[in-house]
């Protein structure tokens, strides 16, 4: 981690990206004849200027610009001469600081290493300003890119110390100290997204911008059931469409439920829309194969019949403790609801897409992804080209919210590029996109209550769940007797991370029956909440043990806070007008806490999203400006499918294919938001995914307020309202 | 051969007459900010403005636009001077994945030339056929006001 070379003549000795991402404004440092390689991860000039190589994935939720600050500030560092520069995938270079993009990890998982590197380095430059000196390194500190000596108000350039840098010892860890939160100079304020002046131009920034000499356009028909195969196919019209090449088979994997890709057809054309039309040209005749009986009723039936049945325990960190059948067979009166969830598809604005090209055996890809190690891996299994012949350029994407995790574009993009001796672009088209997504899971939750004497006494939560990957509610309200279940059935389309993956689901039904027994029990649903995250009632040993370890308890101490927050800042309980209504609901994810307060109006048929108050737990809020953007974001994200999602299948094929029949939400249907954080000094924590799941929960009970209609499935019915 | 104006240049291309703007600008010509997202004038990632109104280029063949005056998200700057949409963008700091705004850049450069002082419910009017799935819409709305008060 602590690697330091001398190098001479290198600007590029970081191995940066064509398509450079530097900080606008600021001309290209002229090659310079020194610079000091502090770590992997940064490289200090001889004019000053550092560049810093970004190893995670940029999709729009400012890992870009939030990881570099965190190195900046703890480095002392002059954001206005940072340049940050996308890294290519290397796994043995990077390991963890690369790794993948995911689950709201970037910045949570970054923090303390980044640090620790970046106060490594601030320390070599205050031991090399010393021996500049020739002064003792007590009270030296650094500055905005100097480090600076109070003692006689001297100061020097980073870049002044370049060549003095290799000389000095590098610190242990143990020698080091991190800046205190007070001294933080960039991390807490409003820095501004790095790629706004470029994005606002229309440059070049996205794989499906580049166009490489000779290359060629793919577009690929492929099979709309999963896991069903090409029958056969004639190419004898599609050979004939103006500008079309070549037509290629592409063989289906289907190996791994986690990695798929389709069989299919692809044609091969001078551009992007004579492969389309040569596609359209195409006689493919399908094996449907194991799903083709498969549709939402088939999937719906399979699920209820599943909701009463015994499954297998969720594991202890939801909480399973006491006797629930015992505290259901004395209660008073039992409460039962099932919440359903439908597929849901991500349709990202870029579609998937990806550049490649063989030459003398090696590949050189450009694509979108938030797993590289994977696709670097399938490319090599499946492409035949082992890893130390890939050369993998990580592109911004233009969304992806856990699509582009899979990397089936890159394989699919990779292995066209083997069968020519050209390059090539795969683009996808929008109804590609719509039909064969990696869905968010299809899922039933059923929440078994039992009330005695006005008190909760038995919480039974049943999830059937096409995706294995945490489908048990979270929650941190004490009962003394709780059991989870769950059952797994075999998914009918390919399921996969949906921002906030498990938690938007099981936040859907947790929060509705909270709010179902806040209201069965005359209570207010704050107050409720508030009194369940209190209560003295009598545990037994096991939920004693659960409800006093550190994760619970410090849940209990969050979800609180955000909920009090919430509450003041919404006006909770204010009088509504008639037809209109509040409703709440939070929810954890990852380590972030997030609780909302919708408003909506019910009138004239029509149902209106007023507005939207959030408060957001996150550690240290690195950019509060991006905090609010990304919790903006998953508002807007969980309303769309709140109110427009859902997969309809039939025949194992997905029925939408765009935009006209899979709705999205747009301006004129975004309510008011506002959003606040929690103020804190703890480690920074993700931010693109908790605000997802509180959504859907807060919304319905809020219709419930206004309406009293208990609204327990996805996408919202209007017929249900009227 | 179609002569097509773009940006103020006069430019021949020999794409199909057939052929969406989208591609033409985008393949051909090499300006990609301007972006495909449906093909159906459904998201208006792909909008660019002819004789300065705002049109949906993935649906509009090449082949119909002989005389008209095209331009796309590159033709608004010049070298050092961002539009005054452009440069509320930057202030506001509007975008997060960058992948849509370019539509909506191009839109609301057509709302304002038309009425410089759009209402709340006229900027949602004129904004209805851009989809951000970012959700930025909040911000492109202030982005908006700001420019409209420049």
């Amino acid at each position: 981690m602590n690697r330091r070379n001398f190098i001479r003549l290198s600007t590029t000795a970081t191995g940066g990206l064509a398509i450079a991402m530097t900080v606008p404004g600021v001309a290209q440092a002229a090659v310079r004849e020194e610079s000091f390689v502090a770590n992997v991860l940064c490289e200090i000039h001889a004019d000053g200027s550092i560049t810093f190589m970004l190893t995670k994935h940029e999709m729009g939720q400012g890992t870009g610009t939030g990881v570099p600050m965190i190195f900046c500030d703890e480095l002392g560092g002059n954001w206005d001469t940072f340049k940050v520069v996308q890294a290519l995938h290397d796994e043995k270079k990077y390991d963890r600081l690369q790794a993948n993009t995911g689950g709201s990890s970037g910045v949570r998982l970054m923090w303390k290493p980044l640090r620790e590197m970046a106060a490594t380095t601030r320390e070599v430059l205050i031991r090399s300003a010393a021996k500049h000196w020739g002064v003792a390194k007590t009270g030296l500190y650094t500055d905005n890119g100097f480090v600076m000596n109070p003692a006689n108000n001297k100061k020097v350039s980073f870049g002044d110390l370049v060549s003095i840098a290799p000389t000095v010892e590098t610190p242990a860890l143990s020698e080091i100290k991190l800046k205190e939160h007070k001294d933080f100079r960039l991390i807490g304020t409003e820095v501004r997204n790095r790629l706004t002046p470029k994005i606002v131009r229309g440059e070049k920034y996205f794989a499906l911008d580049l166009k490489l000499p000779n290359m060629v356009y793919a577009s690929i028909e492929r099979c709309p059931v999963y896991r069903g195969k090409v029958k056969s196919y004639d190419d004898t019209s599609a050979r004939k469409v103006p500008g079309v090449i070549d037509v290629i088979k592409v063989p289906g994997i289907y190996e791994d439920a986690d990695f798929i890709v389709r069989d299919g057809v692809a044609v091969i054309a001078g551009n992007t829309w004579a492969a389309m039309q040569g596609r359209k040209a195409l006689a493919v005749e399908w094996e449907a194969g194991p799903n083709r009986n498969t549709s939402n009723a088939s999937l719906e039936e399979k699920m209820q019949s599943l909701v009463e049945a015994p499954g297998e325990k969720v594991h202890d960190y939801y909480g399973n403790f006491g006797d629930v059948e015992k505290a259901i067979s004395e209660a008073d009166e039992v409460l039962t609801a099932t919440y359903e969830n439908p597929y849901h598809a991500h349709a990202c604005m870029e579609p998937m897409n990806g550049v490649a090209e063989i030459k003398e055996g090696h590949i050189e890809v450009w694509s979108t992804m938030q797993n590289p190690n994977w696709a670097s891996e399938q490319i090599a299994k499946y492409v035949n080209i082992p890893v130390e012949k890939q050369t993998i350029h990580i592109l911004p994407a233009g969304g992806s919210f856990g699509r582009k995790f899979y990397p089936e574009h890159i394989v699919e993009v990779a292995w066209l590029s083997s069968k020519l001796d050209v390059p090539v672009k795969l683009t996808w088209t929008r109804e590609d996109d719509i039909r064969c997504d990696y869905n968010s899971a299809f899922q039933h939750d059923n929440h078994r209550v039992a009330l005695k004497d006005g008190q909760v006494t038995g919480w039974r939560t049943n999830v059937i769940s096409t995706k294995s990957w945490s489908p048990e509610p979270w929650f941190p309200y004490i009962v003394p007797h709780k059991l989870g279940e769950k059952h797994i059935v075999d998914s009918p389309l390919s399921t996969g991370a949906w921002r906030s993956v498990g938690p938007h689901r099981a936040a859907f039904a947790m929060e509705g029956m909270m709010d179902e027994v806040a209201h069965k029990l005359g209570k207010d649903p704050l107050a409720f909440r508030l009194e369940m995250l209190d209560r003295q009632v009598e545990l037994g040993a096991d939920a004693e043990k659960h409800y006093s370890q550190p994760y619970s308890i410090d849940a209990i101490q969050k979800t609180k806070q955000v909920l009090n927050l919430v509450a003041e800042k919404s006006g909770w309980g204010k009088s509504m007008p008639r037809n209109s209504g509040q409703g709440i609901a939070v929810y954890r994810f990852a380590m972030s806490f997030c609780a909302h307060v919708v408003e909506v109006t019910f009138a004239n048929g029509a149902l209106r999203v007023d507005k939207v108050t959030a408060a957001l737990y996150c550690g240290t809020a690195v950019n509060p400006h991006f905090v609010k953007g990304q919790v903006e974001g998953a508002i807007i994200w969980a309303l769309t499918s709140a109110l427009y999602g859902g997969m309809d299948f039939k025949n194992g094929a997905v029925q939408q294919s765009n935009f006209h029949d899979y709705k999205m939400l747009r301006m004129h249907e975004t309510p008011e938001i506002d959003v606040h954080i929690v103020p804190s000094t703890d480690a920074a924590l993700g931010v693109g995914e908790p605000g997802v799941p509180p959504l859907t929960p807060a919304l319905m009970n809020a219709i419930f307020a206004a309406t009293g209609k208990r609204i327990r499935k996805t996408p919202l019915d209007m017929a249900e309202l009227l | 051969m179609i002569s097509i104006s773009v940006n103020g240049r006069n430019l021949q291309v020999e794409d199909d007459p057939q052929t969406p703007l989208l591609w033409v600008l985008r393949d051909s010509l090499d300006l990609t900010g301007t972006k495909y997202g449906c093909g159906i004038a459904q998201c208006g990632a792909c909008t660019v403005l002819l004789d300065g109104v705002a049109v949906r280029s993935c649906s509009l063949p090449v082949g119909s636009l002989a005389g008209k005056n095209i331009t796309t998200i590159e033709g608004l700057a010049t070298e050092e001077t961002l539009s005054k949409v452009q440069q509320a963008w930057v202030e506001e700091d509007v975008p997060q994945c960058g992948y849509c705004q370019s539509g909506q850049i191009m839109s609301a450069t057509s709302l304002l030339t038309r009425n410089s002082n759009p209402s709340d419910a006229e900027i949602e009017s004129a904004m209805s056929g851009n989809i951000c799935r970012c959700g930025t819409y909040p911000r492109i709305k202030k982005a908006i006001k700001r420019a409209s008060k420049a």
